[in-house]
């Protein structure tokens, strides 16, 4: 990889919005939602739930166009044509797979709808992950689906991986695996990541930019590390200091936004 | 895309075939058994001395009537099967699983996506409803020819081409209601309602319509009676003719006045002296002095309306025709709908 490539990736931000807004008749899911998230990055979106979290991915990945405002992902309006498509790869919520189909159909589904499918990755990484290739998806635990889904996804190369609550129903155990898995994939390949979690802890480890949305509004973005300085520093925005006089961490951070316990 | 279309479409293709193979072999059955029964029956007697051939045709159709009625059931069942269980789960599963979120993300748009999902089940509805169609079409053929139309609501549904165009409209219409109704149990059940609902509602509302209908002025003699009609005198109003059958022809005039020759409104006044005459033929005689040609004498006739037999192909075209551009257009609306709908 050259620094020049670096570069224009790095100029061309991975999500940019403008007041972006949802809302499903009268029900506003998410609302004046302006951010920009940059290339390279591992971003988490952080929020209880019904914050907007899967609002926000799905118009990320195309699935839904917003009611207003506007985004662009990798530059483009998401979801037009094949080439946009080609581009993001996504895992909802709950991973959904055709339950009557195999494991091995679903990577000749993933082979047959995506023109950089990367079949010699996608088959390595069933073997490792120890999946019977005849085994039905409908049969897989959780933790295996959620593998699957992201195999899926990882294989097809693509340069931005959206992954809705990947962890949500997940046992510790395999919360961990999959989050390690994630990890060691990124590290390997040049893709950004957004994914999205009701759990601080799930993206504390693998995350290096958040999003706070609560209440269908983004409350708090920016790159960890600025972040944490930011809030050190206490520049204009404060949080009711910890009584035991220990430094501000992420986790405070996050919950006071949630709690609206921020004063600007 | 194929491939996963035919993955996709293997299991409910397969369970419909199956049921369908069973359908074509007692459709087989009941060709051989109708021609048997044809040849020695009713040809058999063309060639016997003092053989009553209306009898035997009487016999034959009232011995072959349940199991072509019943033939006839299932092929305009088809379309509504084909319909809910071909057309309706092919979005309403997408959407009750959620895996139009995973079809939707890979490097495919929804409407290639959707046009390939389409292209596999709507050519083997063709192909399936085609070929059942044709097998009735020749299992029935010797009922048809003795029974002597082709025109009643439940023979021409299910004979020739038209069930090609009632399958591809519910195959087309089950898809959108999966748009739609995003559940396969619901999608199914509008599918199956509206589905019935047009098929059902078509041969009196629209049907006597696709052509303008042909009037003919029938003389009121003694041969009305061999074409199914009854004529009613009451007191107080004027005399008409029920139920008068064309051969073949698809009536559309069940009752209609008897008129003079001047074509003034038959009164019993008119016809009193009729009336007072015996109703059969005494014994031996040809009929003389009967109502019946008394009535002739008074030169009566009455108007039918009808579409002729002979239209009956024009009216296979027509309504395949019909059928065949209802499923575009709806198959047009979901292939638009789809690229706007919420995943």
């Amino acid at each position: 990889m050259t620094a020049g490539r670096l570069e224009t990736v790095a100029m061309t931000p991975v999500i940019e919005t403008e007041g972006l807004g949802m809302r499903y008749g009268r029900r506003v899911a998410l609302t004046d939602c302006t951010l920009r998230v940059p290339a390279g990055k591992v971003a988490g979106l952080v929020g209880p739930n019904g914050a907007g979290k899967s609002t926000f991915l799905s118009m990320v990945c195309g699935l839904l166009a917003p009611t207003s405002g506007r985004i662009a992902v990798l530059g483009h309006r998401p979801g037009g044509g094949a080439a946009r498509l080609a581009e993001v790869a996504f895992v909802a919520q709950d991973a959904p797979l055709y339950p009557s189909m195999t494991v091995a159909d679903h990577l000749r589904f993933g082979a047959r709808l995506n023109p950089r499918w990367d079949g010699r990755y996608a088959r390595a990484r069933i073997e490792r992950l120890g999946l019977d290739p005849a085994q039905k998806a409908g049969r897989l635990s959780g933790g295996q689906r959620a593998q699957l889904a992201l195999t899926l996804a990882a294989a097809k190369r693509a340069r931005l991986l959206v992954l809705d609550e990947p962890v949500a129903s997940l046992d510790p155990l395999a919360r961990r695996t999959f989050l390690e898995d994630l990890q060691e994939y990124v590290a390997e390949v040049e893709v950004s990541v957004v994914l999205s979690s009701h759990l601080l802890g799930d993206l504390q480890r693998v995350c290096d930019h958040l999003i706070v949305l609560s209440a269908g509004r983004v409350q708090l973005a920016g790159d960890v590390p600025a972040l944490l300085a930011g809030h050190s520093r206490g520049d204009g925005e404060r949080i009711v200091p910890r009584p035991d006089g220990r430094p501000v961490d992420l986790e405070d951070l996050v919950l006071a936004y949630m709690a609206g316990e921020v004063v600007r | 895309m194929i491939w996963v279309t035919w993955r996709q479409f293997r299991t409910p293709a397969l369970v419909m075939l199956a049921g369908c193979a069973a359908y074509a072999l007692a459709l087989c059955w009941l060709g051989y058994s109708t021609r048997h029964a044809y040849d020695t029956e009713i040809l058999g007697c063309r060639l016997a001395d003092g053989c009553r051939l209306t009898d035997q045709k009487r016999a034959f159709l009232s011995e072959f009537t349940p199991p072509v009625s019943a033939a006839q059931a299932v092929l305009i069942l088809l379309p509504a099967l084909i319909g809910a269980f071909w057309g309706a789960p092919l979005l309403g599963r997408e959407f009750e699983a959620g895996t139009q979120r995973l079809a939707w993300t890979q490097s495919v748009t929804r409407r290639r996506w959707l046009a390939a999902k389409l292209l596999l089940p709507g050519l083997a509805t063709v192909l399936l409803t085609a070929a059942l169609s044709f097998l009735l079409t020749w299992a029935a053929d010797r009922f048809d020819e003795v029974e002597g139309t082709r025109f009643t609501a439940l023979s021409f549904a299910s004979r020739d081409v038209v069930p090609v165009g009632y399958a591809l409209f519910a195959f087309a219409a089950g898809t959108a209601a999966g748009l739609f109704l995003r559940r396969t149990l619901p999608a199914m059940a509008a599918t199956l309602a509206v589905v019935a609902a047009v098929l059902f509602l078509w041969p009196s509302l629209v049907r006597p319509h696709l052509r303008p209908p042909v009037t003919e002025s029938v003389a009121f003699d003694q041969n009305v009676r061999d074409h199914d009609a009854n004529v009613s005198f009451g007191h107080d109003r004027p005399a008409f003719v029920a139920g008068y059958q064309v051969p073949g022809a698809l009536m559309l005039s069940n009752v209609t006045y008897l008129r003079t020759s001047s074509g003034a409104l038959v009164r019993p006044s008119t016809v009193q002296d009729c009336l007072a005459k015996p109703p059969a033929p005494m014994p031996g005689t040809d009929g003389a002095g009967t109502v019946d040609q008394c009535m002739t004498s008074k030169h009566l006739h009455f108007d039918v309306t009808m579409q002729p037999a002979d239209r009956y192909w024009s009216f296979q075209w027509i309504e395949l025709g019909a059928y065949t551009l209802l499923a575009a257009l709806l198959a047009t609306f979901t292939h638009h709908r789809i690229a706007q709908v919420r995943a």
